[in-house]
């Protein structure tokens, strides 16, 4: 790969403030596992490659306001055996153990993951089933995003070019809540070719789901499950609503079609397997 | 611009001037001439990389050298201590998990790394461990059998 | 050849640890990618970026000047003269015209691979884009854009196209090589027949995926010597090869096999040339790696084909005739020979049906070129014939293991081409794999089971060569020109030399694969090595303990008839005190007559199934490999998932030199033939690989492949040593078929298609509800 200049800020304001002077040429780097693969097919031939590993607040995992926050640096292992992570949060953790391998996860950070916002990516359906906000830091200060409007396009955030991901927050979970994650997939290793998160409560509930390219909020799917007692019709509705709703693509792994009927089959199976309903 | 970077591997310490751009892979076959580790794709899949890096699992091709700096890396040649086979090494002999040998290192040091936080696992549970690595050879079956005898053994 | 009874056997049939292992286990062993030489250059190739077009310029000045780059070359700096493995239809360097994305048309040395990789960015190469064709079928239409003129006459074409019967007057279109097998009249017997079926199916294109990518090093002498150390399965083929493209003798070149990881038919095209040609130009050793995308884009693939069957059956469920069709598309080269030859022996299937008719033709399209891939065709084949003859069991109400059982062939079957078969263990293989299966016990909804018979004829015609040195301190030297690629080789050759000679194996040392010190071997293809290098090892034994006896016996003042030997040791029968260590024995013999032990074996075997068909000569062939692979299946018919619940394969080795060793293979194959069939395939747009990473390309983890039930079964094989044959291709024949079987059986769905993806399960599962 090219020869870049390697800078390690030990806070956030260092961090936005470097990536501000350094516009245009430079790229953050977290746990590696998407950036250095592009470092190495020249696909990103930044000057300047700046480090996030030496900035401690990034690396949290807090109790906050009966919810998470989560540092950006935080690493899929970290996150997924994190007993705070399985006490608010448990649909989080099972979505990060489905990511990549475990030498991926290692290495791997949260924040990486949703910034790259690659297509089938696991955490992201889990994280809107939660309600979940992106924190953001720029030379301006701090900004809140609802996460479904973070993720934007193909790879692609809300992220400016002087802003960083610093925090995801996740609120707490209603009493009586019940959740599923389902990612439909050929191989263990690969990224969903539909990944469903579903986090509900009886007699209201919220729906979510993604498929690629953009991970999206089924609305529509969510009206449909709203003030209305489960039952397999309703659960029907939903699956469909969401199918509706969807842009799928087509890519190697499947075709958008069978994304689209998949995206029935996982919203269906989550939502029963959320509400434990027997088949 | 190189950078002064100390990385301790298999024991040993060894300070080291690297540019940036250097991969903890190539510092570790070309600087320290420990080519146990080696290379098999571009996409951090394959994990005939696989190292230790303060006991944990990671793809040597997917780390920059200098992000290592300070922590303990094991690699597959400083698995046998004194001599002695580390019981995976002796399981993977005695019950053929070895073909043409370029996953092994990977593999044995994923599964020692696997063994540490699950040091009784069901065979679903084996297989669910080494998924960053790849065989072409042998099908994963004695593979797996040797992870589940060395684990009795550890 | 027998010298021992079974019995008394101690090292041979044995599950010994591989002799490699602990080397491999500790990471000391060099493979291709760890070869190096001071001062040595890393290559790169410069590929074409279209599918088909007229090479106008190649302008690599900028290339040159950057700094760190020793030289660049093309086409027009490597030798005019045409090399190709079977048939010689391309240049070492593409001139005048690319056929392929992804075709080399120069290639550059620099002192690193950064550097490298920078040049081939740098070099413009100007087209003049031609029309191109990807599709097999529409490469043969009149219309299409022609790839080689010269398959336009019959002249030009080297012997593998002659001898392969031409229906006469011209192949067809863009066809390389056309095969013909004729055996009795099928018209005839189909006119006759009280059933007919016809079917059509196809397969898909995967690729090796060897964990280790093709390494090379190549270093040439001031004299002008040519070393290379390679990873390659076949080096005296290469050095052949090497020898034809630079017109050399062949003693100047030497190639040295390092270690390999993995090469499942891939490493043996030559690709060592690149290294080769920039060495000499430069005067420095150049080594080249290939990156995993330029594996799938160059690195050669399987041939897909397209196959029609046509059966004629009896009302009592005998196979009285069958006609085949095989179209195989070889990509923009003529590599994927082998496959398309492969159906003269076996394109009926395992059985005795005396009308048969083959029509094999090769095509060129514009794709990466095609090779021999292990199994080389028999799966493309299976696939078509096995599900075929499902399909007719279940036409006729017959169970379709019965079915089998009715037709198989057995020991003195005839074979289509007049061969009398024997050591056929093929009916125990499949009654043993139908009973580990379970087989026509109830099932649950939703799950099935499906079985294939298949087999792989009697290796090609080919030597293996064998040197057994005593050493004075007693230990053996083991010199075999062969090659170990992971498939435990060296440990087998290694048994049966210790067996034959009667000493200890770890006294045994193996060295392999060199063209400079070892004798010559034809490599490691076609599943030849056991027998070939093992008959020519065990040869080359047998002559050093003839030397060993007689100078033993001249020693103790015996006769050599009351001499035996045992772990290292001649004693006389009955009287083992009476006796002589082999070290000391050794140790004198290097002092006095008539001098040190040295034991030499020449072997030249198989061909016999290469031999004419027309002429119907009966004789007996030995070596042919049999199997019969089952598995069961739950489909998920919500997403057309497939899960594996068993999977068992059977397989007549003749007899387990090494049981863990053949264990070893069967599992590994016919795993690679289950992730082959369910779960990889090479995809094009444009003649582009779309998927040439691991990410996309659906190649398995541990979590993918379930565990194999692998039964071995020992029907001797009178040609192979100790009665053994080899195995390392077969398994991987039937799997796909009997998935096919088993999704039928368990949902009522065929899928002719391969690979067996959930789409289309769900889409066939789709159709047959609305229909």
């Amino acid at each position: 790969m090219e020869d870049f200049q390697y800078l390690r800020p030990t806070t956030v304001t260092e961090a936005v403030l470097l990536l501000a002077q350094h516009k245009g040429k430079a790229r953050l780097i977290a746990g590696g596992q998407s950036l250095i693969p592009m470092l190495r097919s020249r696909l990103v031939r930044p000057a300047y490659v700046i480090g996030l590993e030496a900035i401690p607040e990034l690396k949290r995992i807090e109790p906050r306001h009966g919810g998470l926050r989560v540092g950006a640096m935080v690493t899929h292992h970290e996150v997924l055996t994190s007993p705070l992570v399985k006490e608010r949060a448990t649909i989080l953790s099972d979505a990060e153990i489905l990511v990549g391998s475990p030498a991926v996860r290692n290495l791997g950070t949260l924040g990486g993951n949703l910034c790259h916002n690659e297509v089938g990516a696991d955490p992201p359906p889990a994280l809107l089933a939660l309600g979940a906000s992106a924190v953001i830091a720029s030379p301006h200060g701090e900004r809140r995003l609802p996460l479904e409007t973070f993720f934007r396009g193909f790879l692609e955030t809300a992220l400016g070019e002087d802003e960083i991901l610093a925090y995801i927050d996740t609120s707490a979970l209603p009493s009586g809540s019940v959740w599923s994650y389902l990612k439909c997939r050929q191989r263990s290793v690969d990224k969903a070719i539909v990944g469903v998160g579903v986090v509900l409560r009886i007699e209201g509930g919220v729906c979510r789901d993604v498929r690629a390219p953009v991970p999206f909020r089924a609305k529509k799917a969510e009206a449909a499950f709203m003030g209305e007692r489960p039952n397999d019709r309703i659960i029907e509705e939903a699956a469909m609503a969401a199918v509706a709703e969807a842009e799928p693509m087509s890519d190697a792994h499947a075709s958008a079609d069978y994304r689209r009927k998949m995206i029935g089959v996982f919203t269906r199976r989550a939502l029963r397997q959320a509400l434990e309903i027997k088949s | 611009m190189k950078q002064s970077i100390s990385l301790e591997v298999n024991g040993e310490s060894y300070k080291l001037e690297v540019s940036p751009n250097r991969l903890l892979l190539d510092v570790l076959r070309d600087d320290l001439g420990l080519t146990g580790a080696r290379r098999g794709c571009e996409d951090s899949i394959c994990g005939a990389c696989t190292v230790l890096l303060d006991c944990q699992a990671v793809h040597a091709c997917s780390v920059l050298a200098l992000r290592a700096s300070g922590q303990r890396i094991l690699t597959i040649e400083g698995l046998a201590q004194g001599g002695k086979l580390h019981p995976l090494q002796e399981a993977f002999i005695q019950y053929g998990a070895i073909q043409c040998g370029y996953c092994t290192p990977g593999m044995i040091l994923a599964a020692k790394a696997f063994l540490g936080e699950n040091p009784h696992p069901t065979e679903h549970e084996v297989r669910w461990g080494l998924i960053g690595n790849l065989c072409r050879c042998t099908g994963y079956m004695k593979i797996v059998e040797a992870v589940l005898a060395a684990a009795e053994r550890i | 050849m027998n010298t021992r009874a079974k019995g008394d056997l101690t090292i041979v049939g044995k599950s010994v640890p591989r002799l490699d292992a602990l080397d491999k286990a500790t990471g000391r062993v060099v493979y291709g990618v760890d070869q190096k030489l001071p001062g040595m250059l890393w290559g790169k190739v410069a590929r074409s970026q279209l599918p088909h077009a007229r090479i106008l310029k190649v302008d690599t000045s900028r290339a040159k000047v950057i700094p760190g780059v020793e030289c660049v070359i093309t086409g027009e700096d490597v030798p005019n003269r045409k090399i190709g493995r079977y048939v010689s239809d391309m240049y070492a360097l593409a001139r005048e015209r690319v056929r392929y994305v992804g075709e080399p048309l120069a290639a550059v040395a620099a002192v690193d691979e950064e550097t490298a990789e920078k040049a081939v960015e740098a070099i413009e190469v100007k087209y003049e884009e031609l029309p191109a064709v990807f599709d097999m079928e529409e490469a043969m239409a009149d219309s299409a854009p022609l790839l080689h003129e010269e398959t336009e006459t019959e002249e030009t074409w080297g012997a593998w196209s002659r001898t392969v019967h031409p229906l006469g007057g011209k192949k067809g279109r863009n066809v390389c090589n056309r095969l013909t097998v004729v055996d009795g009249d099928v018209d005839a017997a189909f006119a006759e027949a009280d059933f007919v079926l016809e079917d059509s199916f196809s397969t898909h294109v995967v690729q090796h995926c060897h964990l280790e990518p093709h390494a090379a090093l190549a270093s040439v002498s001031h004299g002008g010597e040519i070393t290379v150390w390679t990873n390659s399965q076949r080096p005296f083929e290469l050095r052949s090869y090497l020898a034809h493209l630079l017109d050399v003798p062949a003693t100047q070149i030497r190639v040295i096999g390092t270690e390999v990881g993995g090469g499942f038919g891939a490493k043996k095209a030559g690709w060592e040339r690149f290294p080769v040609l920039l060495a000499l130009k430069c005067g420095k050793p150049v080594k080249m790696v290939m990156t995993r995308d330029e594996e799938f884009i160059d690195g050669y693939t399987s041939v897909p084909a397209r196959i029609s069957v046509k059966s004629g059956v009896r009302r009592d469920g005998m196979i009285t005739a069958r006609a085949v069709t095989m179209i195989w598309d070889t990509g923009a080269y003529c590599n994927g020979v082998p496959p398309s030859l492969a159906p003269k022996f076996h394109a009926a299937g395992t059985y005795r049906i005396p009308n048969v008719r083959f029509d094999s033709l090769l095509v060129y399209t514009n794709k990466v070129p095609a090779t021999t891939y292990r199994g080389i065709g028999g799966q493309d084949i299976a696939w078509a014939i096995e599900t075929h003859m499902d399909d007719i069991a279940r036409k006729l109400g017959l169970d379709p293991v019965e079915f089998r059982l009715k037709n198989i062939f057995e020991e003195g079957s005839r074979s289509p081409g007049g061969a009398i078969l024997r050591g056929v263990g093929l009916k125990e293989c499949l009654e043993k794999a139908a009973a580990a299966l379970e087989w026509g016990q109830p099932k649950a909804a939703n799950r099935g089971k499906g079985i294939a018979c298949f087999d792989k004829h009697p290796n090609p015609a080919s030597s293996s060569c064998a040197v057994v040195w005593i050493n004075e301190d007693g230990n053996v030297t083991l010199l075999s020109g062969a090659t170990e690629i992971g498939q435990g080789l060296m440990t087998v050759l290694a048994q049966v030399c210790a067996e034959e000679l009667g000493v200890k194996l770890e006294s045994i040392k193996a060295v392999i694969g060199d063209t400079g010190t070892t004798p010559f071997d034809d490599g490691a293809y076609g599943s030849r090595l056991t027998e070939h290098a093992g008959n020519a090892v065990r040869l080359a034994a047998k002559d050093a303990r003839e030397q060993i006896l007689k100078a033993a016996a001249r020693w103790l003042e015996v006769s050599e008839d009351d001499l035996d030997t045992k772990e290292g040791r001649i004693f006389v029968k009955g009287s083992p005190d009476r006796g002589i260590s082999l070290s000391e024995l050794s140790l004198k013999l290097h002092r006095s007559d008539p001098g040190p032990i040295l034991g030499r074996g020449s072997y030249f075997g198989g061909g016999k199934g290469y031999s004419e068909v027309a002429g119907r000569k009966e004789r007996e062939e030995w070596g042919w490999k049999y199997g019969v692979t089952g598995v069961e299946v739950e489909v998920d018919t919500e997403t057309g998932a497939i899960k594996i619940l068993k999977v068992v394969s059977a397989h007549d080795v003749g007899f387990a030199i090494n049981p863990h060793l053949v264990e070893g293979q069967i599992e590994g194959t016919v795993v690679m033939g289950l992730a082959n069939f369910l779960l990889e395939e090479m995809q094009f747009d444009g003649g582009r690989v779309v998927n040439p990473t691991f990410m996309d390309y659906g190649f398995p983890t541990a979590l993918e492949c379930p565990p194999v039930v692998s039964i071995i079964v020992e029907k001797h094989n009178q040609e192979g040593p100790f009665g053994a044959k080899g195995v390392g291709e077969l398994p991987i024949v039937g799997i796909g078929a009997a998935l096919a079987n088993a999704v039928y059986d368990a949902v009522g769905i065929r899928i002719k298609t391969s690979p067996i993806t959930p789409e289309k399960v769900l889409r066939a599962l789709e159709e047959k509800m609305g229909s």
